[in-house]
């Protein structure tokens, strides 16, 4: 038996079968809490802006424009939620853009731990705007378009800020001396 | 070739988004220069980084709290059936109906006295909410969602100039007026920031100007007259609404 589309379980939602949205919810919910959390960071952060974005989706589900793919409006949502949650926490706290502490070289086992905290710690280190088109790219698999249809920016900006930010985050990890394994293979076969 | 051109080729060609002719001028600047080749190792090594993190695991309340907010009953839905049944036993249908027209009548005239004689503005309610969207209220932070168009509107409380900064981020460039009572407001110490193209034109109580998308631009102005400032805003994506945001 097929699964139904998202386009389906909308229309359902819709006249008020709660069902459908919770298996709207079950569908999306790694994916939009995985793009929250890349955001954020902070897993409880992410949490509330996942449930925020369901809500938010819910409530205004009638608007949505079947013409459009689902997804792509939901994570536009999700986008603008935790860019909320950013500018909230830049205002209040203070806490955006702080260069987050290297941590100590762990174990061997630990290594790929490790490296992924550090790509973390430096993606969080890049502007909003460049985080969002990295985080939508290499974590959620979009490609240019759907991305441009998401932010709504033309494609050719979609393209320059992710080259900007992939250049920065190089760059930062170069200066955490966390440059690839492979780049310094091929530096040296140089 | 520039070494913004050689960016974006070695970018692209990341991506797996070139055509035939520019993979092969890619390999053959691979093959020629040592600095593409660390640029492109460097980036692509970050890249498939990247691609490969972790996934995490939602919460497991996730789900459970959304459905929870979702499925919940709203007060209107609340049926009570008891009451009804004891006074169709008590009235008869017939009363019922009789008795419901005039108490339905006196709530709208109630309504339509109460939009009158107390509330002509529209108060701190949304006056047209179906139209604007919706407006979300955290203390002191003000959140505006306008069709196209979403943003943050602060009142920032300041000992002497009671200054209050407008935050709108629009998601794609939208053309937006804010109104306001000019007898209240003195464009004092108006900053635009940053400047729009064309900027903001100022005149009669009206601001307007191009937001573009993407971009924050915040709005400060001082001079406030009175503990509220009333505030209309309106987009040409769709929907305006007016409301007011208390200054403390």
């Amino acid at each position: 038996m097929t699964e139904p589309s998202d386009e389906d379980l909308v229309q359902r939602s819709c006249q008020g079968d709660v069902r459908a949205f919770d298996a709207i919810v079950e569908r999306h919910q790694r994916t939009v809490y995985n793009l929250a959390l890349r955001m954020v960071r902070d897993p409880d952060e992410a949490s509330d802006v996942a449930q925020a974005v369901f809500l938010k989706a819910y409530e205004k589900l009638k608007s949505f424009d079947p013409k459009f793919k689902f997804f792509s409006w939901l994570y536009r949502i999700a986008v603008n939620e935790a860019l909320n949650v950013l500018e909230m926490r830049k205002r209040f706290d203070g806490l955006e853009g702080i260069e987050p502490a290297v941590e100590a070289d762990e174990g061997a086992d630990d290594e790929a731990i490790g490296r992924e905290q550090r790509i973390q710690d430096s993606l969080m280190m890049l502007n909003v705007d460049h985080r969002a088109v990295i985080v939508l790219k290499h974590m959620q698999g979009l490609s240019y378009q759907e991305i441009a249809q998401i932010l709504s920016l033309p494609e050719k900006t979609v393209k320059s800020r992710l080259f900007s930010a992939r250049q920065t985050l190089r760059d930062i990890l170069m200066r955490k001396g966390l440059g690839s394994h492979d780049s310094k293979r091929n530096a040296s076969a140089d | 070739m520039t070494p913004n051109e050689m960016h974006q080729l070695i970018n692209r060609g990341i991506d797996g988004d070139l055509t035939g002719a520019e993979q092969r001028k890619l390999d053959q600047l691979l093959r020629r220069s040592a600095p593409a080749r660390k640029m492109h190792a460097d980036l692509s090594a970050l890249a498939h980084s990247l691609d490969t993190m972790t996934v995490a695991d939602p919460p497991v309340h996730l789900a459970q709290r959304v459905h929870a907010r979702v499925a919940a009953p709203s007060p209107s839905a609340v049926k009570r059936p008891s009451i009804l049944a004891a006074l169709r036993t008590q009235l008869g249908l017939g009363q019922m109906v009789r008795y419901g027209s005039v108490f339905a009548g006196g709530l709208v005239l109630g309504a339509f006295l109460f939009m009158i004689l107390v509330n002509p503005q529209g108060g701190t309610q949304i006056a047209d909410e179906s139209a604007a969207g919706s407006l979300l209220s955290k203390a002191d932070t003000y959140t505006i969602s306008l069709t196209g168009a979403s943003g943050t509107v602060v009142s920032l409380p300041t000992p002497t100039g009671r200054e209050v900064t407008l935050q709108l981020t629009c998601t794609s460039p939208t053309n937006v007026r804010f109104a306001f009572d000019p007898s209240r407001v003195k464009l004092e110490n108006l900053r635009q920031v940053p400047q729009t193209t064309p900027p903001a034109n100022v005149a009669n109580g009206l601001i307007e100007m191009t937001v573009t998308g993407s971009e924050r631009t915040n709005l400060s102005f001082g001079g406030v007259q009175d503990s509220r400032l009333s505030l209309e805003v309106s987009s040409t994506m769709g929907g305006s609404y007016r409301t007011e945001i208390p200054v403390h």
